[in-house]
């Protein structure tokens, strides 16, 4: 367990911090809250006269996007701007001198600070669900809710792998800026934030990308549309995922570490 | 074998080469060109354990480049380099928790705990250096006191003072017991109490803990304090190396003599003395000549046996005074 002492100090170090901000936790409930209502109250317009849109007639249209609102919202792929950061001003170097994995503790860090956001964020959601509680459709099954939780989770592990890896171009780049703007609004449309997936053509390209895992394949298992078997599938593409953006990011620290110029000092 | 080992140590920095204006912006982005900065040239030395060793030079000389490829930061471009017999760049965790690193105005502290206190900030170095509670808690405590932390341990780092946050620094970078120290300026821009607690407090460590030490200041009183030998580095090359003394010695190029003689004193006279660069009148009679440093005893012994001497000093140089001439020639 000794090895994992850095990593748990460092989860619990930043969600204190985290706590020390209450009003930031307050405000991000807006951030939650509003955008819900706004997208049921296009849907409704848009479903008003229709019975449905492809698989998705209101109520499991409004159900998709409170689930992938919510999740895409919090995958830390955008959390990751402090690393291009760090290697931009050369404060990474403050991190490089410490007996530890860079990776593993930056993980911890940003779950730190994101727990008390997925806690008050859930709530904001479940009471954005009780509000339109007629428009909402609940899982088939309860064990399904749980099942894309933990999807979800395995969703937030490679969101903050790609945010990393994304991030690590600072080694080549004296502003990541473009790359990693383009990046964030590229993947909120491929998680399926923007449209339900399924709803567009050319499948094959976004079931081959990992940014489903942020937020549609866990609305799909919530809604009971994959069964166990697809489920299963599901989780392996997921850590074959995992584990291909940390061999790239591994690849990328070791190569980036030799052109780090640690500039400053 | 030595602490610090470095042979022939080069670094090229490889930057994109920018004029100023908007039409360097221009130009840049059309056509982007790189530079080659060459910031060590063959460096050479060895820190054997429980020694001080100054590294100074003027801005840009490559004393910081220097302290990133001991502790591991940035990979050197050639030559050798070894540090408690391991290779940094490596990064091996053993070598790392053997080493600290303070470098000039970015705390570690800083960076983890900003918004918390210093204990809590203590308590995470703790756990990331994997300390025994038992060990840690000595330490700390000894630690605490030599720098006078205990009024602000429950305070927020951010509410602390430059030179409060200096000490509490210092703390948080020895709390492993390093035998190690990458020290970059740490006493820039600190008042002279706090500086004198910071001197104090790494001479105290290296005593006590037998740790090897660079040391790089612009503050040649740290050297002078703190060194047992001193390295003077410019545009990436080694220029002199010995005691602070030694060194000062080398690098100035004369020395003062400072003389006051009963009845009247003849300028001229004291000019045409062989050795004697410049004389001037000082109050109460007194006469300050600045004279060649070969010929510093002869002039001596000339005043004795030709001149009625009320009162005679020889002045040796400080290290300030030995690089500012060396900058001055340069």
């Amino acid at each position: 367990m000794s090895m994992f002492k850095p990593y748990w100090a460092a989860l619990v170090l930043d969600l204190q911090t985290v706590l020390r901000f209450r009003s930031n936790i307050l405000f991000f409930l807006t951030a939650v809250l509003i955008p819900p209502l706004a997208v049921f109250f296009l849907w409704r317009t848009v479903l008003g006269t229709e019975e449905a849109i492809g698989a998705y007639d209101l109520r499991s249209m409004v159900t998709y996007y409170l689930i992938v609102q919510f999740m895409v919202a919090n995958t830390p792929h955008t959390a990751t701007y402090e690393i291009r950061e760090n290697i931009y001003n050369g404060r990474l170097a403050a991190w490089l001198t410490r007996p530890c994995s860079y990776f593993t503790l930056y993980l911890a860090r940003v779950i730190g600070s994101w727990i008390p956001f997925w806690l008050f964020g859930a709530a904001g959601t479940s009471v954005v669900a009780l509000v339109l509680r007629d428009y909402v459709q609940l899982p088939p099954h309860p064990v399904l809710l749980v099942l894309a939780l933990l999807l979800w989770l395995g969703g937030v592990l490679l969101g903050f792998t790609w945010g990393y890896l994304i991030n690590l171009t600072a080694f080549w780049t004296e502003r990541a800026v473009g790359v990693v703007t383009v990046a964030d609004v590229v993947v909120f449309f491929l998680a399926g934030g923007i449209l339900p997936l399924d709803l567009l053509p050319v499948q094959w390209l976004w079931q081959a990308l990992p940014f489903r895992f942020f937020g549609w394949v866990p609305a799909q298992v919530y809604l009971g549309r994959l069964d166990l078997a697809a489920i299963g599938a599901e989780w392996i593409k997921l850590m074959i995922w995992v584990l291909v953006l940390l061999c790239l990011s591994r690849l990328l620290w070791r190569r980036g570490l030799r052109r780090f110029q640690g500039p400053g000092g | 074998m030595p602490a610090v080992e470095v042979r022939d140590l080069w670094k090229v920095y490889v930057r994109p080469k920018k004029t100023p204006g908007v039409r360097g912006a221009l130009r840049h982005f059309l056509h982007p060109e790189i530079e080659r900065i060459e910031a060590l040239k063959g460096v050479t030395f060895t820190v054997e354990q429980g020694e001080i060793l100054g590294y100074i030079g003027p801005n840009g000389a490559g004393k910081t480049t220097t302290l990133k490829i001991l502790a591991g930061v940035i990979h050197p471009t050639r030559g050798k380099v070894t540090v408690l017999g391991f290779q940094p760049n490596r990064r091996a965790r053993a070598f790392l928790k053997q080493i600290t690193f303070v470098m000039s105005g970015r705390g570690f502290l800083e960076e983890i705990a900003w918004d918390l206190s210093v204990a809590d900030g203590l308590r995470f170095v703790r756990s990331l250096y994997k300390i025994p509670i038992r060990q840690a808690q000595k330490m700390e405590d000894e630690l605490v006191n030599l720098l006078e932390l205990q009024d602000l341990l429950r305070v927020r780092l951010r509410q602390l003072s430059h030179g409060q946050r200096a000490r509490v620094e210092l703390a948080a970078a020895l709390l492993w017991q390093p035998k190690v120290l990458f020290l970059d300026e740490p006493t820039l821009g600190l008042d002279v109490v706090a500086q004198d607690a910071i001197r104090r407090f790494v001479r105290y460590y290296v005593q006590t803990y037998g740790a090897a030490c660079i040391l790089t200041s612009h503050y040649m009183r740290d050297i002078e304090e703190l060194a047992d030998r001193a390295i003077l580095i410019d545009q990436g090359t080694i220029i002199a190396e010995g005691s602070p003394r030694a060194l000062a010695r080398q690098l100035a190029t004369h020395r003062i003599i400072r003389v006051a003689l009963n009845g009247s004193t003849d300028l001229s006279k004291l000019c045409r003395l062989p050795g004697v660069m410049d004389a001037a009148e000082e109050d109460h009679g007194v006469v300050r000549l600045k004279v060649h440093p070969d010929q510093a005893k002869s002039i001596l012994q000339a005043l004795v046996l030709q001149w009625d001497v009320r009162d005679l000093s020889l002045e040796e140089p400080d290290l300030e005074q030995g690089l500012r001439e060396y900058f001055e020639r340069r």
